[in-house]
C-alpha cells in the first residue's frame, strides 16, 4: 500500500479534526456567556426532576431475562436470512436449521427447568 | 444429506463432546438433587467415547472439511487428545470434591465439556474465523467454570478477573484476524502464507495476535491474570484451566505462526518470542520463589513453563529463518515435537498437583498454604509421596517426565545454535536463551523443592482436619504419578508420536 492511497484518509482526518476544533472555539467565542448552576448539572437540564439516583442495586433477574431475550434474539437473526433463501439451501439447510434450532431447544428446556422464567 | 453425514464424521469427537454436554445439562435439571454424584460419570463416558472417535482417525493424514474451515490432522489429533486427558482427569478429580465446594451441578459437567470440545475445534481449525469462535466457545466456558465455587468470594473475584482481561484479549486477537484480512483477503491460515511480499498490515495483524495468543498461554508480560485466577478457581477448574487452555492456546499459536506465517518470515516473529520467552521464564521462576501460597506459586510456575515451550518456538524460528543452511530443516520436526512432548508432560504434573491441592485442609478451602503442606508425609504418606513426584518432575530432575520434556526443549536450541557455528553464522540468541533457561530453572528447584520440605521435614499443624479423598482422586493422583514416572524412563515411544504430531506443521 503505497502512501498516496492513504493520503485520502488523511485528508478526512484532518477535517475532521479541523471541524471539531472550529466547532468548540466558535461556539466560545460568540456563544452566549454560561454560568455555572446547579441546573446545568442535572440530568434532564429542562425535564422532570429526578425522583432518585440510578446507581442502586437492581435485582439479578433482569439481567437473567436480558441473556436470555438475547439469546433468541439471536436466533431470530439466524432464522430470517434463512427463511429468505431457503429453497436455494435446500434439504440440507433445512435438516441444519432444524439442528440449530434442536440445540437451542434444548437450551430453553434447560432454563425452564432451572427456573429462570419465573420471576418469584 | 450422505454427503453432510461424511462430511461430518470425521469431526465425530468433538461432536460427542458436545452431545455429551448437552445431556448432561438435561439430566443436571431433570435428575434429583440425590442423584446428582453420577452426574461426572456422563463426562466420564462421554469422553471415553469421544477419545475412541479420536484414536480412529490419528495416522490418516490430512482430512479437510467444511470448506477448508477445519483440518483434521496429527497435530489436532495429538493435542485433543491431551485435552480429553485433562478432562477425564478433571471428572475424575471432581468426584467429592465438587460436592464439598457445593458446585455438583450438570453445569459443571456440561461446561468442562463444552470448553473442551471448543478446545478440540481450536486446535483443528484452518480458518482464523472458526478459530475465532472455538475460542470463544472454550473462553467463555472457562470463565464460568472459574466462578464455580459461588460462595467463596476468591472464586468470584477470580473469575471476573479472568473474564475481563480475557475479553480485552480477545479483542485484541480479533483486531489482528481483521488486519490479516485487510491485507490478504482470506481467513485461511493456509491462503495467508501465500501473500509474497511484507505489508505492514499483516506485520501488525501478526503482533495482535501474539497478543491474543500470548495472553491465553499466559506469557508475561500479558501474564497478569495468571495468579489471581489460578488462586480463587476451584482446584479442579485451576488444573484445567492451566494445562487445557495452555494446550489449546498454544496449538492455536502453534498452527497460525508456523502455517501462515513459515520460512523467512520467521525474521519478523521469533526476535519477539525471544524477548517474550525470556521474560516469562525470568518472571514466573523469580516471583514464584516469594509465594507463601501452594497454588499461587503453582500459578508462576506455569508462567515459567509457558516460558519453557515457547524456547522451542523460538528455536523453530531461528531455524526457519536460515533455510540455505543444510541440515536445518531436518532439526525442525524434533523441536517441534519436543515442544508437544513438554505440553503431555506438563498435563500429568500439574493436574496431578492440583488434585493434590484439591484436598480440602479446611471445609471449604483448597490445600493452599505451606503451613497447610506441613508434615503431609505423616497425615497422607502416599498423596505426599505423589505430590513430591509431581513437583520434582517440574522443577525437571531426573528420571521424571519434567526432566525429559526440558532437555528436548533446550537440545533443541542448542542443536539450532551448533548448526548455525558450523555454517559460519556467528549469531549467539538461541544459546543465550537456552543458557538463560537453565538458569531459571535452577531458581525453580529452590521453590518446589520447599513444599516438598515442608511435607516431610515438618511436623503436622494441630488444627488441620483431613478429608479422606475419593477413589476418582485416589485413582488420578495414582495415575499421573505412573505417567510421570513412565514419561520418564520410557520417553522415546511418546517422543515418537509427539513428533509425528507435529509432522503437519513442520515436517
Amino acid at each position: 500500500m503505497g502512501a498516496e492511497q492513504l493520503f485520502p484518509t488523511l485528508v478526512l482526518v484532518g477535517l475532521v479534526v479541523a471541524t471539531a476544533t472550529a466547532l468548540i472555539v466558535i461556539s466560545s467565542l460568540f456563544g452566549p456567556a454560561r454560568r455555572k448552576s446547579r441546573e446545568k448539572f442535572d440530568t434532564y437540564e429542562c425535564g422532570v426532576q429526578l425522583l432518585d439516583s440510578a446507581r442502586r442495586r437492581f435485582s439479578v433477574k433482569f439481567y437473567l431475562t436480558a441473556l436470555i431475550f438475547l439469546l433468541f434474539d439471536i436466533e431470530a437473526v439466524f432464522l430470517i436470512p434463512w427463511a429468505v433463501i431457503y429453497r436455494k439451501l435446500g434439504v440440507l439447510g433445512l435438516f441444519e436449521t432444524f439442528f440449530f434450532i434442536a440445540v437451542l431447544g434444548i437450551g430453553l428446556l434447560y432454563i425452564y427447568r432451572r427456573g429462570a422464567l419465573e420471576w418469584d | 444429506m450422505e454427503h453432510l453425514i461424511a462430511e461430518m464424521k470425521p469431526l465425530s469427537p468433538v461432536l460427542i463432546v458436545f452431545t455429551g454436554a448437552l445431556a448432561a445439562l438435561l439430566a443436571g435439571v431433570f435428575s434429583k438433587k440425590e442423584n446428582s454424584y453420577a452426574l461426572p460419570y456422563i463426562g466420564i463416558t462421554t469422553v471415553a467415547f469421544a477419545f475412541v472417535a479420536l484414536l480412529n482417525y490419528w495416522g490418516r493424514g490430512m482430512i479437510w472439511l467444511l470448506q477448508g474451515a477445519i483440518r483434521i490432522d496429527s497435530f489436532g489429533l495429538y493435542i485433543s487428545a491431551i485435552i480429553l486427558i485433562a478432562c477425564l482427569i478433571t471428572f475424575l478429580a471432581s468426584i467429592g470434591y465438587a460436592k464439598r465446594l457445593g458446585f455438583e451441578h450438570g453445569e459443571y459437567i456440561s461446561l468442562l465439556l463444552f470448553a473442551s470440545g471448543g478446545m478440540m475445534l481450536l486446535a483443528m481449525s484452518a480458518d482464523l474465523v472458526t478459530l475465532f469462535l472455538s475460542l470463544e466457545i472454550m473462553s467463555i466456558s472457562i470463565y464460568a467454570l472459574a466462578g464455580m465455587a459461588r460462595h467463596r468470594q476468591k472464586c468470584n473475584e477470580a473469575a471476573l478477573k479472568y473474564f475481563i482481561l480475557g475479553a480485552f484479549s480477545t479483542a485484541f486477537l480479533l483486531f489482528g484476524i481483521a488486519l490479516i484480512y485487510g491485507a490478504t483477503a482470506s481467513t485461511k491460515i493456509h491462503a495467508i502464507a501465500q501473500v509474497q511480499g511484507l505489508k505492514p498490515l499483516l506485520v501488525a495483524g501478526l503482533g495482535m495476535l501474539i497478543v491474543g495468543f500470548g495472553f491465553k498461554v499466559g506469557a508475561a508480560p500479558f501474564h497478569v491474570w495468571v495468579p489471581d485466577a489460578y488462586e480463587g478457581a476451584p482446584a479442579t477448574v485451576t488444573g484445567f484451566m492451566a494445562v487445557a487452555v495452555k494446550a489449546a492456546g498454544f496449538a492455536a499459536l502453534l498452527r497460525v505462526i508456523l502455517i501462515a506465517f513459515p520460512g523467512t518470515w520467521a525474521e519478523y516473529w521469533w526476535p519477539v518470542f525471544w524477548a517474550v520467552a525470556l521474560l516469562t521464564m525470568f518472571l514466573g521462576n523469580i516471583i514464584a520463589v516469594f509465594q507463601k501460597n501452594v497454588k499461587r506459586m503453582l500459578a508462576y510456575s506455569g508462567i515459567a513453563h509457558t516460558g519453557y515451550i515457547l524456547i522451542g518456538l523460538v528455536s523453530l524460528g531461528i531455524a526457519g529463518s536460515e533455510p540455505y543452511i543444510p541440515g536445518m530443516k531436518a532439526l525442525m520436526n524434533p523441536i517441534a515435537g519436543g515442544m508437544l512432548f513438554y505440553l503431555l508432560a506438563y498435563t500429568f504434573m500439574t493436574l496431578g498437583a492440583f488434585a493434590v491441592i484439591s484436598l480440602a485442609a479446611r471445609d471449604e478451602d483448597d490445600l493452599e498454604t505451606l503451613d497447610d503442606f506441613s508434615g503431609l508425609s505423616q497425615r497422607k504418606p502416599v498423596v505426599a509421596l505423589a505430590m513430591a513426584v509431581f513437583l520434582i518432575s517440574m522443577a525437571g530432575v531426573p528420571p521424571f517426565g519434567g526432566f525429559i520434556a526440558k532437555f528436548y526443549v533446550f537440545k533443541g536450541a542448542i542443536d539450532v545454535q551448533g548448526m548455525l557455528l558450523a555454517s559460519g553464522v556467528k549469531e549467539y540468541h538461541a544459546l543465550a536463551l537456552a543458557i538463560l533457561g537453565i538458569i531459571t530453572s535452577m531458581f525453580s528447584v529452590y521453590y518446589y523443592l520447599r513444599v516438598v520440605w515442608f511435607m516431610y521435614f515438618r511436623e503436622p499443624l494441630e488444627d488441620r482436619p483431613s478429608v479422606a479423598p475419593s477413589w476418582g482422586l485416589h485413582f488420578v493422583i495414582f495415575a499421573s504419578s505412573v505417567a510421570i514416572v513412565v514419561l520418564g524412563i520410557l520417553p522415546s515411544g511418546f517422543f515418537s508420536v509427539a513428533s509425528r504430531g507435529a509432522e503437519a506443521l513442520v515436517r
